[in-house]
This record gives structure tokens, C-alpha cells and sequence, in this order.
């Protein structure tokens, strides 16, 4: 999962917005730059979010406001990008605003439908018991 | 002054060719001087418009015409230009500009030809284009009933801006074959020479002898040909042939120069074609763009890591991702994702992909083969997010409040065949279990799935964002049975005949505004389709289909263990 779509989603219980995220394990993957998504998409993220998260993540600072223009702040854009683009999160949690429901990151699939309250001991992979009808 | 454009009118049937094209403007100037002198400037500084296809950007033309549409967007002309121009038929001078090209298409899925050309223009060309875009003309204008031209219709007339156009067109479709600029046509062969003689077409690039080259290709729909056959119907064509300078190579010729015949049975489409049947149509053409078949073989399922067994077949994920306008940017969700086949689609096109699914194992995956490593595979970005999710209670931030932020989405929701529709159970679980449990999910009707497909979409689409899915019907299908929103317009609705009792539908929607501006009428309309859906085709398809009984929707609500 990348920290774009975690500026997207909100806690299914709760509602919260945003959700803290804690990750364990994140990988870089190195993508090629492209200026006009990073504008494009700009206009669509929460920027005070995304800035909270990069930091709490110690993936750089970003400026206050949002960067009108790759021209106006291109070190923000290239930043944007490693922030946005290629930053994977391996594994993690996903805690909603008011903590009441931690959700866990395993192998890059964020698993929203959990019920646990206790990270530490959630085991992800145990044998789901869903299967109720086959088909 | 409509009357002179008609007088002209065989000119413009013949504009397919830059040549004929020349000589009507020629007529138009000269007859219609007065108020021209600056058409007359733009078009004859561009002489060579029929061999460059570039129209100078600030075409007085052609911004007339939008000008007669919407005069705020004034332009480059003077208000008394403007009203000179438009006293002359300015459509028919625009159509007349617009070059004529002969597409062909496979011999597949005949019903998503025309949608997906549309949804190209307007990927390429952008909302206004695609208004003024006047669609596709099927060639044969014989006999036939609906079902049979369908299938035979895999020639066809389009107007298009130019030949860039034409190309990033052609390069987008799986449908398309390739795209021709038509030297003649006929229902016969003598009739087809006779016609590239008389309109003369231009065959400029191949008439000097330079470096061009050119290879000549014989293509039959629903027959091939001989060696002996093929050489006796290139020999036919030498009155043609002989006047072109450029050399004859056969391995990677410069251009194509297509003998195409149109050999479709008289008795219709189910019957066997004859081998003495003659063609009903004929064309010579140069090809001018190959069609984008190559995505849908090289994407194919056949030679995947990971399916499952509801992978979308690669052509159709390529049509649904083109019917979506996705483009370099776009972000596109598919909220049933399984194992990622219809958005692999979309990343291959350069989008930004999420998926989500209710089912755990899927998106996991076998031992080092999940969804990622199909992505790897073709040397695709990874996807932005793999959310296990449920729709009905969705971890998205609720679009309505900041806007949209999805560009499209794609899928095909579970409807009971080989994936059931399923959502969360929600019930109790004693403290002591709480850590590690994994909740149970239910079996919910297919029609609460649709409605929330469609409410998910309105909220969260962009406007102009489109929503693509497939809705399984029966043949007692009708128009009632598809779901609507006040936000979103039905686009297109074609079907793929799959068995005799089972069907579906490709939808496609366009959120068309914003959702604040229809809540209120949005909660109405849900109502209303929330009694219609016990009525229609799709409602317990499973059983439908399968004839069981068991499978009935309302049996399935019920937990069987508890």
C-alpha cells in the first residue's frame, strides 16, 4: 500500500479521518517521475494529512502550503514523488482516528475488515473461518 | 447558400482524398469569395494540408463553428467575419474538412465497436470533440436484419480531424484492425477499379520513386486465398498499381497498400460462407494505422501467473479500461478485484490502480504468485493499494465531502455463479476472541451490491468519471432491470451473448455532476430501483441460470453455521 491511497481512507467503523499510519516494514520502489500526475493529483489529496504523515513516516518535510507548480517548488515535486509514488508499505497497522481499531498491513494488502483492538497479538495468518457456503 | 454546398455534394463524397478535397475548396472559394479571403489565406498557405494533415491551430473554420455554438468563446475572428462565415453552410464545410477514413474491424464482439470508438475520440479529442463527433457508418448499406449486419458489419466510414487522430485512435482499440484512407470502393471489383480511375485519388508518398516502399496485401473477411488467387486479384488492380514509382519490398514495406473483400454469406451470419459467393463489397485503401490487438495478446490469460476463476479475459478488461477513458494518470479502483485482471488493464494504459476485495485467499495469493506478481510480470508499476474491504461498508473517505478523487471505476461484481456476493457479518464477538478473529462475511442479494456499485460511484468519481461493469442478464432482459442514479448517465449498454439463458451486459456510466446537486433526488431514485430489482433478469440469476433452487437469493441470506 502507498501513502497515496492511505490519504484517501477513512476508518470503516468509525468514520475517523484520518487513520494514524505505523509501519513496520517499507520498501522503495523506484518509479519513473512524472510532474503532471503529482499536479493532477494534488487538487485531490488532504495536503495537511499527507504533510503529518510524511513526517511522522521521517520521509521529509513538505511545505506548509501546497505547491502550486512544479516550477513555483520543483524540490517539493521531487519529494512528492518519493513520498507518493514510491514509498510501499510492506507491513503495519492502520490505527483509526479515535484508536479504537487497529487494522493490519501484511505483505502490502491492508486488511480493513479486522475486529481486533490489540495489534501485538493479531495474527493475520491464521485460517480464515469465513467459508460458510461453498459455491 | 446551402443549396451550393449540395451542388458539390459528389465532391464531398469523394473527400475521402486530399485531391477531391483541394478541388471542392477550390470551388468553394472561388464561388463564395466574398468574406473567404482569410479561409482562402489559412488553406492555401497549407496547400499541402492533404499530405501534412496538419490544419494550421488557429483555423478560422473550425472555430466558427464552435463559435455558433457557445459566442462567449470568442475567439480569433471578428464579430463580422464570424456572420459572413456562418452564412455559408459551415457544417458541410467542416464535414468536408473532417478526412474520410475506411476502419476495419475483427470479426468480435461486434456490439462494443461503436462505444469504444466513441470513448476514444473522447479520450483523445476531450469532451467537445467527442460532441461533435458524428460516429461510424456502417459500408454496407444492403439487405440484412439487425443481428446479421451487426456481425458483417466490419467495415466502416468515420470522419475523423486527421490522420493523428486516426492513429492514436487505432493504437488505443483491441477492436480495431486497422484504420485505411479508402482510394475506392465498389460492390464488385470492376466497380471498385472503375472508382479509384474516376476520383483519382491521392497516392502521393507512393508516386515518386525515392526510398518509399510498398507491399500490396490481399485480405478476405471470412475467407483467405491462394498464392495464385492472391496474384490474379493484385493483377487486376495494375491500372492503379503501375502509376506507383515507390519499390516493392515485401519484408517491412513503408506502407500497405490493402485489397479488402467483403465476403459476408448472403443467407447471414450462422450459415457457412460458399466458396463461389462473391464479394458484396470491395475496397483498395493504404492502411494508415494498425489496430492495438497486441494488448489483448500479449496481456492474455493463456500465459499469466495468477488467475482464478474469474479473471477477466484480457480483450475485454482492454475494451472496459478504453470505455472508461483511462489514460497516463487516470486512478482507477476495481472494488472486485480478485486477482487484478481488469486492472491490469488500466495500469497497462498508465494509470494508477487500487483494488479491493471482501475474499482474504484471493488477494493473497499461491506461494510467490499473487497480484503483484502479475504486475511484475508485464513490467507494470505496482498497484497504489491492495485493500481487503468490504463495499457496503467502505474504507473510503466519503467523496461527497471533498470531491471525487477516483478517474474511473472498473469491475465485474460477483453475482453467484462462481463468486457469490458477499459483505460483513456483523455480530458480537466475546472479548476473550477478539484478537486474531477473522469476521465471517454473508451472502447479500446481487441488486444491494448494484445499488451501492452505483451510489460508491457517484460519490467518489470525478465528474466525467466513468463507471465500467458487466451486469449478468438473461434474454428476459430490459431496459428497466439497469440500475440508474441522478448523478449518472448511462453511457453505453452493449451485450456478449455467452449460453442460450446467459448473457451479460458492459454498463458504462458517467458521473455527469456532482452529487450535491442530486442527493436529494439520488435517495428517490434508489428507492424506486430497490423494488424494481425483485423483478429484474439479474434477481437470484444463480438459480436462474442453473436452474436450482438452492441458490435463490433469500435462502442464501441465512448463515448455514453459526
Amino acid at each position: 500500500m502507498r501513502i497515496l491511497t492511505h490519504n484517501f481512507m477513512q476508518c470503516p467503523r468509525s468514520k475517523s479521518y484520518p487513520m494514524r499510519l505505523v509501519p513496520t516494514e517499507v520498501e522503495t520502489v523506484e518509479t519513473e517521475y512524472s510532474g503532471e500526475f503529482i499536479e493532477h493529483m494534488l487538487k485531490r489529496l488532504n495536503w495537511d494529512v499527507l504533510r503529518s504523515t510524511a513526517s511522522e513516516l521521517e520521509l521529509g518535510e513538505l511545505p506548509e502550503t501546497m505547491p502550486e507548480s512544479e516550477e513555483s517548488n520543483p524540490e517539493a515535486f521531487k519529494l512528492l514523488h518519493k513520498i507518493l509514488m514510491e514509498t510501499h508499505v510492506k507491513s503495519g497497522t492502520l490505527v483509526s482516528g479515535d484508536g479504537s481499531t487497529t487494522y493490519q498491513i501484511n505483505n502490502y494488502i491492508a486488511n480493513m475488515m479486522t475486529t481486533s483492538t490489540d495489534p501485538s497479538t493479531s495474527n493475520e495468518q491464521q485460517k480464515e473461518s469465513e467459508d460458510v457456503d461453498m459455491e | 447558400m446551402r443549396h451550393r454546398v449540395v451542388e458539390n455534394k459528389s465532391c464531398v463524397d469523394r473527400g475521402s482524398t486530399p485531391l477531391a478535397r483541394r478541388k471542392f475548396l477550390h470551388i468553394l472559394i472561388s464561388k463564395h469569395s466574398v468574406g473567404f479571403q482569410r479561409i482562402k489565406n489559412t488553406l492555401l498557405m497549407g496547400t499541402d494540408y492533404g499530405t501534412h494533415n496538419q490544419r494550421p491551430s488557429a483555423f478560422p473554420v473550425k472555430d466558427g463553428l464552435f463559435k455558433q455554438r457557445d459566442s462567449a468563446r470568442a475567439g480569433t475572428i471578428t464579430g463580422r467575419e464570424r456572420k459572413r462565415i456562418q452564412r455559408v453552410d459551415l457544417v458541410g464545410v467542416v464535414r468536408f474538412l473532417m478526412m474520410r477514413f475506411l476502419v476495419l474491424f475483427r470479426g468480435t464482439f461486434q456490439g462494443f465497436r461503436h462505444p469504444e470508438f466513441c470513448s476514444l475520440v473522447r479520450l483523445i479529442g476531450g469532451l467537445e470533440r467527442a460532441d461533435a463527433f458524428q460516429g461510424l457508418q456502417p459500408c454496407w448499406k444492403g439487405e440484412g436484419n439487425e443481428e446479421t449486419r451487426q456481425h458483417g458489419d466490419v467495415f466502416q466510414w468515420v470522419e475523423l480531424d486527421s490522420l493523428e487522430e486516426a492513429r492514436r485512435i487505432a493504437s488505443r482499440s483491441v477492436l480495431i484492425r486497422a484504420i485505411f484512407i479508402c482510394w475506392g470502393c465498389g460492390r464488385s471489383y470492376q466497380e471498385c477499379l472503375d472508382n479509384v480511375l474516376e476520383t483519382d485519388p491521392d497516392m502521393e508518398p507512393l508516386l515518386s520513386d525515392g526510398d518509399e516502399s510498398f507491399k500490396c496485401v490481399i485480405d478476405g473477411f471470412g475467407r483467405s486465398y491462394s498464392y495464385d488467387d492472391q496474384i490474379s486479384k493484385m493483377t487486376f488492380f495494375t491500372p492503379v498499381l503501375s502509376k506507383l514509382k515507390a519499390k516493392v519490398r515485401l519484408k517491412k514495406p513503408a506502407h500497405e497498400i490493402w485489397i479488402m473483400e467483403d465476403v459476408f454469406p448472403s443467407k447471414g451470419h450462422r450459415h457457412i460462407p460458399d466458396r463461389s459467393e462473391q464479394p458484396r463489397q470491395v475496397f483498395l485503401g493504404l492502411k494508415i494505422a494498425d489496430g492495438g490487438h497486441h494488448y489483448a495478446s500479449s496481456y492474455t490469460l493463456k500465459r499469466r501467473k495468477y488467475i482464478g476463476t474469474t479473471s477477466m479475459d484480457a480483450e475485454l478488461s482492454f475494451i472496459m479500461a478504453n470505455q472508461a477513458v483511462v489514460k497516463p494518470g487516470s486512478v482507477v479502483m476495481d472494488p472486485f478485484v480478485g486477482t487484478g485482471s481488469i486492472i491490469i488493464s488500466a495500469a497497462a494504459f498508465g494509470a494508477e490502480v487500487i483494488g479491493s476485495d471482501i475474499d482474504m485467499n484471493v488477494l493473497r495469493g499461491k506461494e510467490d504468485r499473487d497480484i503483484r506478481s502479475n504486475f511484475s510480470q508485464y513490467n507494470l508499476n505496482f498497484p497504489a493499494g491492495i485493500i481487503r474491504c468490504d463495499l457496503l461498508k467502505s474504507p473510503w473517505r466519503d467523496g461527497s465531502v471533498s470531491g471525487g478523487w477516483l478517474d474511473a471505476i472498473l469491475c465485474d461484481p460477483p453475482y453467484g455463479i462462481r463468486e457469490g456476493s458477499r459483505s460483513f457479518n456483523e455480530y458480537e464477538v466475546p472479548e476473550e476472541l477478539k484478537a486474531g478473529h477473522i469476521p465471517q462475511t454473508k451472502r447479500v442479494r446481487f441488486s444491494d451490491h448494484l445499488v451501492n456499485l452505483l451510489d460508491f460511484a457517484a460519490k467518489n468519481l470525478v465528474v466525467h468519471g466513468r463507471l465500467v461493469f458487466w451486469l449478468p442478464t438473461t434474454p428476459d432482459y430490459s431496459d428497466e432491470d439497469v440500475p440508474t442514479h441522478a448523478c449518472m448517465k448511462l453511457v453505453s449498454n452493449c451485450e456478449q451473448v455467452l449460453t442460450m439463458r446467459f448473457r451479460r451486459r458492459l454498463l458504462t456510466f458517467e458521473k455527469f455532476h456532482s452529487l450535491e446537486r442530486a442527493e436529494l433526488d439520488s435517495e428517490l431514485v434508489r428507492l424506486t430501483y430497490g423494488e424494481r430489482s425483485t423483478k429484474s433478469a439479474h434477481t437470484n440469476f444463480a438459480a436462474t441460470v442453473l436452474r436450482q433452487q438452492h441458490r435463490r437469493e433469500e435462502t442464501l441470506e441465512l448463515p448455514r453455521r453459526k
